[in-house]
């Protein structure tokens, strides 16, 4: 629907570094919550979060387990591109201002 | 489980309209920096526009509301339908990045041209808040925000270029066709 430009610029290649550290540290959590949901002895939740912010839930069902998704990794998945846009930003108004 | 479906046969459709109808290729023309900033401000606001509402469903699966899964599908569907026939009207003028095209000198103000000024990207912005409303929560509208800003951004270059290409003709279309996007909105 877009062009795919030819020569990303700084503010793309920033977002695609972010998203790939975002997806590093995603795998590493939803690992871990995963873990933490198997090795329970009872039923139970295992909320991770890093701060106030919590990225997987999991938990441990008469003998079932698994993980939910937290509102944290919406955020994850966010801030990469948020930082892109913001730094596109600029040229982009400026595009609109003076075709250039 | 019917609303991803519905999303991402949604999603192929549009990639195959893209893909057939491809914008003529052109190798003169220079594309300015900012041009070039908007593109791939659009790449990325498409991929929050598309990835954002099934994470939503993901993260609040009971907020699926059936009225907004259908009116986003039909949305969405004409979004798409709006596009492909913009981008088939345009012909030699459809680009994907904006550009003065002195090899292809015709404004085009036929079709849904003489409704509103830019029906390609009017279908794009409705495709894509079809698309996030087809997950049944309004919530995956406001993923769309950006891609409008930065759509507002290009519309606006994009009529900065048009006005040095057709100067008188293209002042006079703006006064016979005043709206960008909606009419009587924007």
């Amino acid at each position: 629907m877009v062009s795919i430009p030819r020569r990303p610029s700084l503010p793309t290649v920033i977002t695609i570094a972010l998203w790939l550290v975002a997806l590093v540290v995603a795998g590493v959590m939803f690992v871990t919550a995963t873990n933490l949901a198997r090795a329970s002895a009872g039923d139970g939740v295992f909320p991770f979060a890093l701060g106030p912010v919590p990225f997987f839930e999991g938990f441990s069902d008469d003998g079932r387990f698994g993980v939910r998704p937290q509102w944290g990794l919406l955020l994850l998945v966010l801030a990469p591109p948020a930082i892109g846009l913001l730094l596109l930003l600029g040229r982009a108004r400026n595009f609109a201002r003076t075709g250039e | 489980m019917s609303s991803f479906v519905a999303w991402a046969a949604l999603l192929l459709g549009a990639v195959v309209s893209e893909l057939i109808i491809k914008p003529r290729v052109r190798g003169a023309g220079e594309i300015a920096e900012g041009a070039r900033a908007s593109d791939q401000a659009m790449v990325l606001a498409t991929v929050v526009a598309v990835a954002v509402p099934p994470l939503l469903l993901a993260l609040t699966p009971w907020r699926e509301t059936p009225a907004v899964a259908i009116a986003g599908l039909v949305l969405a569907i004409a979004g798409l339908v709006l596009r492909s026939v913009a981008m088939v009207v345009l012909a030699q003028r459809y680009q994907l990045t904006p550009r003065e095209q002195p090899d292809a000198p015709t404004l085009v103000t036929r079709g849904p041209y003489a409704n509103v000024r830019h029906p390609g990207y009017a279908g794009l912005v409705m495709f894509f808040l079809g698309t996030a409303a087809v997950f049944g929560d309004p919530g995956g509208i406001v993923a769309v925000f950006p891609m409008i800003l930065f759509v507002h951004l290009r519309i606006r270059g994009e009529e900065v270029l048009l006005a040095r290409e057709f100067s008188a003709e293209f002042a006079a279309y703006t006064a016979r066709v005043r709206y960008r996007l909606l009419p009587r909105i924007y």
